[in-house]
């Protein structure tokens, strides 16, 4: 309910920086949620599914996890914005890179599709920590990872984001 | 690359999965494809971190 006390007399349907950032990040916690409900349905247990399509989405769930546990270390790192990584950090980040490059935009363009702009909204909210690397990692290596990283990250960052501009508690931290 | 299937071939796929009309055997080749790439990336994070870890200390 409270105005900016240097609200523009003019009538104006513009909207102020404020309010198009916020709804910016709405929006974009608006696609990682519907990313997440994609990424669910495309590994959903269902009628007609096969042995060998179980084994490989048990293979997915399990990766997904260890995916989720990796990001969780990194997360708890308390990584600083102008963090100056060792060379041996630098060579391991270069090397994800690497294998991502080698693999291509498909698996980008796989893990986008499944999680809507997930992968662009971490990449954002990242600038010079390895999320860079991350969200390219997540964002290409699996459906499932990227139901985690939505839940995780982009909404995480959205309801940061709301709370930020509008200095009240979002009410999605409650969900 | 071993198997490794084209970007249309993955749009194609994606495109199914995302609309619930993709078969049990389609699935089965998106997900194979992600599953190793997972694999590999999460081998590879796990050397990240570790390397992170000591570079925090």
């Amino acid at each position: 309910m409270a105005k900016s006390p240097e609200t523009n007399s003019e009538e104006s349907e513009q909207e102020t920086p404020d309010q198009a950032a916020m709804s910016d990040a709405l929006q974009k916690m608006a696609a990682g949620l519907e990313g997440d409900k994609v990424g669910q349905e495309a590994v959903a247990p269902e009628k007609g599914t096969t042995p060998e399509l179980q084994v490989e989405q048990d293979r997915l769930a399990e990766g997904a996890k260890k995916l989720s546990e990796n990001l969780d270390q990194i997360e708890a790192m308390d990584i600083k914005e102008d963090q100056d990584w060792s060379p041996a950090v630098k060579r391991k980040i270069e090397a994800v890179k690497d294998f991502l490059a080698a693999k291509g935009n498909i698996l980008l363009l796989a893990g986008g599709y499944a999680g809507g702009t997930i992968a662009s909204v971490v990449f954002e909210h990242s600038a010079g920590r390895p999320y860079e690397v991350l969200a390219g990692a997540a964002g290409g290596v699996a459906i499932g990872a990227l139901i985690k990283l939505g839940s995780y990250l982009a909404r995480k960052k959205g309801i940061e984001e709301y709370e930020r501009i509008t200095g009240e508690k979002s009410k999605l931290r409650d969900l | 690359m071993d198997n490794q299937i084209t970007k249309d071939q993955a749009l194609s796929l994606l495109k199914k999965i995302g609309s619930g009309t993709a078969t049990p055997e389609e699935k089965v080749k998106i997900l194979k494809e992600l599953n190793l790439s997972m694999e590999e990336v999460n081998r590879l994070l796990e050397d990240l971190i570790v390397e992170m870890k000591k570079d925090q200390k």
